[in-house]
């Protein structure tokens, strides 16, 4: 089984590195995007197992990307997590299927855990 | 000579009757053949005879004929002179001997006899001519026009001559026997006692002397007596005295003497003295003024010399010209001089000379000296002050002036009239001259009044005219004169002056502006003073209140019975501020003025007032300190709008702080967002960490960079909340330096967040190094924070076009330091661009409209400006200017 690519969405530099840094630490393999407009250019868009964004982006926000790789047929799982949690954008983010929801600052390991969640949802899906 | 011509007349006849007769007996003898004897005796008789006429000559004569005869004729040889019988030379010779001897004997017997009756002869002439003489001088004595009187010893007369008594009125024999002293004048008495006793001490030496006498009928009698004392028979002195009358010299005398007198006084109260110079003999006389005026000594000698001498020098040349032309060419002359005296003063000396004739025919000036320096020095001041009038005038502009009626003519006109009317001096002005040079419309009023004052004899008129100046220009003149009245009553003259007004009538103009503006002023004033509610106050030495002006009272300002109370004790505050009081108190004490002391006390009803008293100290002509004098005013409505203010200021600043607590409200989920996302970073950072130490090989490496990132992060979260406290911060305002970039980039910091999450793309142009500003950072912030804000409102509604905002530093003309905030938003309706920074204004839903009523402030506090620029595009600007900071400005 091969380590699954992990994307991580997020205009700000440090929340962005540090995410990275945390699953670089548990052993995943990370890519970074600084807007979900350059996600969206990537050319391992496919490859990714799991999408981690941050829901407030100036352009496109996290949930259009979810809209909008749901649009292009990908069923990849998303983790969002957010400065602004509010029950409006996590039951939308929910509803959008999203997998998980966190408020920053979140603990490493609840992280950890949609994401594993997420992973096995995906290889499920992906079996499927 | 004539014993020898007599002698001659008697000699002659004797020898010629004489060699007769001895020619008859020589015929006779020869004719008788007398004997040589006998003739020799008959020619001795005969020579005897003729002895007898007188002459021995003429008898020597006939001796020596006789002689001769007998030898020639009776001596043998006959006819020859020889003798030679020698019996007959001595009959010869006793011949000669006899009748040499008889000769002299008869001759000496006839000269006896001949002065017998010489004598006789003289004796009876002399005693008829002695009294024929006696009877002349008795004449004399009695009728010689003088006064002969004799006195013996004691004085009393022994005769007078009838002229002499009748001169005193008296017969002889009244005054015979009387004493002389009692004709003479009581106080003559004494001299002439005097007199006479010297003249008898000193006989033969005569005394003169001049004495009153009394005639008997009273009348007084000047007399010069000379008298001489004389042995009189029996060895008795006596004195003789003649008398002349000398009353009528005497009265000319006196005459002289006071004339001279006279004339002495007259010299020494003219300053006049006179000299008299004879050009021949080089003499010279002065009056006893003239020696005053040269200040000599009057036992000098004068001379024209010494005249130079006493010249001053610049003078000398002209006088020794004087005295050297007189000498050449004796006529008058006359010249003036200057003496320069030993003391170093000077003298004007006046000198006048007649050439003269004496009686000898020399040339004789007589002159006159008059000393006129007081003349000169008043002509001199005279000079001086005409010399200080012209220029009075001329500084005065004032010109003077005699104006004749009859001859329409000046009669004297000052410098100044002619420079007042442009005259020439040198000309004669006409009466059409004159008129034309005045005004035309002042012209007949001009005369109108001038013939009134003739008319009625006005001792004194004043009229105005205009002078037309040749440069076209007009002077003003004000004319005050007076009449002159002639012999015959009429008026004769007018006398005046000519005043140029020209500028004071400027100024009186001006004035008259002046004085209405100020009268207007003055009436403003006085409203204000009625009004106002200052009130004069005076305190004493010990610092009580002495005097109130009186309107203080009838407003019902101050308290009654303030009078003889201290200030302190006047004044509610002194124990709330005892430290004013205290240097209040010091001021006074020192006596120095005081400005401007403000303090409490209460009104007439007892509300509380406050006093703001200004008080300077007076004190007398001696420098003794009197108290003070002062001016009070009520400010009691001044403090209230003051504490107004400070409340208001208060509760501005309350306001602000409110709002910018209400804006970090606002800002709560964008600054929880900001610190939210260094802590979510720290907590991921704190993972990774620990999984990095946490594998099976720790990579301690990442688990490092892992823990910088941490410190970093955490760094970032204690900036954004520092920034946060600081707005939240109720403090003072403080002005420092800023660089106002620095303050947008802490605005942007805080607002960073909020333009994400309102999707606004912010740009910024900030100029670099712009000079720095003085303010209150937080109160900036807070500025830029609300127009920022404004700005991501205004747009919130915007879909179909890119919001954008846009922060711009730059200097604008004036040189201040501007900031402009630039939305592409909705915009502002052009109703709403004027009221849109008042307070209360709000096209918000929510929020109370402070916002920008409570940026401009700020700004204002600054001493900027806040403005709105409405754009063609869409949206609005917002922009603030502010002054530089001084320093730097500088």
């Amino acid at each position: 089984m091969s380590t699954p690519l992990i994307s991580v969405v997020d205009d700000d530099a440090s929340v962005r590195a540090a995410t990275e840094n945390l699953l670089k630490s548990r052993g995943y393999i990370v890519q970074t995007f600084t807007s979900a407009e350059e996600f969206l250019r990537s050319p391992r868009l496919k490859e990714t197992s799991c999408v981690i964004t941050d829901v407030q982006m100036p352009v496109m926000s996290g949930l259009d990307l979810l809209a909008e790789m749901r649009t292009r047929g990908h069923g990849v799982p998303f983790i969002f997590i957010t400065a602004f949690p509010n029950d409006r954008v996590r039951a939308s983010a929910l509803s959008a299927g999203a997998v998980g929801f966190l408020a920053k600052p979140f603990a490493g390991h609840a992280l950890i855990e949609h994401l594993d969640a997420a992973l096995k949802e995906n290889r499920n899906g992906g079996c499927t | 000579m004539r014993s020898q011509i007599s002698s001659l007349k008697v000699s002659a006849p004797q020898f010629t009757f004489g060699s007769i007769t001895l020619a008859v007996v020589t015929l006779a003898c020869l004719y008788l053949h007398a004997q040589f004897a006998a003739t020799a005796f008959a020619y001795l008789l005969v020579v005897l005879l003729f002895s007898l006429m007188g002459s021995l000559i003429a008898s020597s004569a006939l001796c020596v004929v006789a002689i001769l005869a007998l030898a020639y004729y009776f001596a043998p040889p006959a006819f020859s002179l020889r003798i030679d019988d020698p019996q007959d030379l001595p009959v010869v010779v006793a011949f000669f001997i006899v009748s040499i001897i008889g000769t002299h004997l008869i001759g000496k017997v006839r000269q006896e006899s001949q002065a017998a009756r010489d004598a006789a002869a003289k004796l009876r002439i002399s005693a008829a001519d002695l009294e024929d003489r006696e009877k002349r001088w008795q004449a004399i004595f009695e009728h010689n026009p003088a006064m002969y009187v004799m006195v013996d010893e004691a004085g009393t007369v022994l005769n007078t001559n009838t002229f002499g008594a009748a001169q005193l009125g008296y017969a002889r024999s009244e005054l015979i026997g009387h004493s002389i002293l009692g004709v003479f004048l009581e106080e003559d008495r004494e001299l002439a006692r005097e007199c006479i006793r010297a003249c008898l001490e000193d006989i033969g030496q005569s005394r003169t002397w001049e004495a009153r006498k009394v005639r008997n009928d009273g009348s007084v009698l000047w007399v010069r007596e000379n008298a001489k004392a004389m042995l009189w028979a029996d060895d008795r002195p006596i004195v003789l005295i003649s008398c002349e009358d000398i009353t009528e010299r005497k009265r000319t005398e006196f005459a002289l003497q006071r004339s001279e007198a006279h004339l002495a006084q007259a010299q020494e109260l003219s300053n006049t003295g006179s000299f008299g110079w004879n050009v021949l003999t080089g003499e010279v006389f002065w009056s006893k003024e003239t020696f005053r005026i040269f200040e000599l000594d009057p036992q000098t000698v004068p001379s024209p010399h010494l005249v130079v001498e006493r010249t001053h020098p610049d003078d000398r040349a002209s006088v020794q010209e004087v005295i050297d032309r007189a000498m050449r060419d004796p006529k008058d002359f006359e010249h003036e001089y200057r003496l320069l005296l030993p003391d170093g003063s000077v003298k004007h000396i006046h000198a006048l000379a007649r050439a003269t004739r004496t009686a000898s025919g020399d040339i004789e000036f007589v002159g006159a000296a008059t000393d006129v320096t007081a003349e000169r020095q008043a002509e001199q001041k005279l000079r001086r002050s005409e010399a200080y009038l012209a220029e009075a005038q001329h500084l005065s502009h004032t010109g003077s002036w005699s104006w004749d009626v009859h001859g329409l003519d000046f009669v004297y006109r000052s410098a100044e009239v002619d420079r007042l009317f442009e005259f020439d001096p040198q000309e004669t002005v006409s009466i059409e001259t004159i008129r034309s040079r005045i005004h035309p419309d002042d012209l007949p009023g001009l005369q109108e009044v001038q013939r009134q004052a003739i008319e009625l004899k006005q001792d004194r008129f004043e009229y105005h005219f205009r002078i037309l100046l040749k440069d076209g220009g007009i002077r003003r003149i004000h004319a005050v004169a007076h009449i002159v009245l002639g012999n015959d009553g009429r008026v004769s003259e007018l006398i005046g002056t000519h005043m140029d007004v020209t500028e004071q009538y400027a100024a009186r103009e001006r004035l008259e502006n002046t004085l209405a503006a100020l009268r207007e002023s003055e009436q403003r004033f006085r409203d204000y003073a009625e009004t106002a509610s200052d009130w004069l106050w005076e305190t004493g030495p010990d610092h009580q209140v002495t005097r109130l002006s009186e309107h203080t009272s009838t407003a019902g300002i101050l308290a009654t019975g303030l009078m003889g109370l201290l200030r302190w004790d006047i004044a509610c505050d002194v124990e709330e501020e005892p430290e004013k009081w205290q240097e209040h108190r010091a001021t006074l004490e020192a006596h120095l003025p005081f400005r401007d002391l403000v303090y409490r006390t209460v009104n007439r009803t007892g509300c509380p007032i406050y006093v703001r008293t200004s008080g300077k100290p007076f004190f007398d002509t001696n420098g003794k300190f009197l108290g003070y004098r002062g001016v009070s005013t009520d400010i009691t409505a001044i403090i209230r709008a003051d504490q107004a203010e400070q409340q208001l200021r208060k509760a501005q600043a309350e306001l602000a702080h409110v709002t910018r607590v209400t804006t970090l409200g606002e800002l709560t989920t964008s600054i929880a967002h900001e610190i939210n996302q260094p802590l979510a970073a720290i907590i991921s950072n704190a993972d990774a960490c620990l999984g990095w130490m946490g594998r099976e090989t720790p990579d301690l490496s990442a688990a490092r960079s892992s823990v910088e990132w941490i410190i970093e992060d955490a760094i970032r979260a204690s900036e954004v909340i520092r920034r946060v406290r600081a707005l939240a911060k109720k403090g003072a305002i403080e002005m420092v330096p800023l660089d106002i970039n620095e303050v947008v980039r802490d605005v942007i910091a805080l607002v960073t967040r909020e333009l994400v999450s309102h999707q606004v793309a912010l740009r910024t142009e900030l100029t670099a190094a712009l000079p720095t500003i003085l303010g209150d950072r937080i109160q900036l912030q807070q500025v830029i924070i609300n127009l920022v804000m404004n700005g991501i409102e205004a747009m919130d509604a915007i879909r179909d076009r890119k919001r954008e905002l846009l922060i711009q530093s730059s200097m604008d003309d004036m040189g201040h330091v501007q900031v402009a905030v630039t939305d592409w938003g909705v915009g502002i309706a052009e109703n709403d661009a004027d009221r849109v920074l008042e307070p209360f204004f709000t096209t918000k839903s929510s929020g109370l409209g402070m916002g920008l009523s409570i940026c401009r402030s700020i700004v204002e506090a600054h001493g900027g400006r806040l403005s709105v620029v409405r754009k063609q595009e869409p949206g609005v600007t917002f922009q603030f200017a502010l002054p530089l900071h001084e320093e730097i400005a500088l």
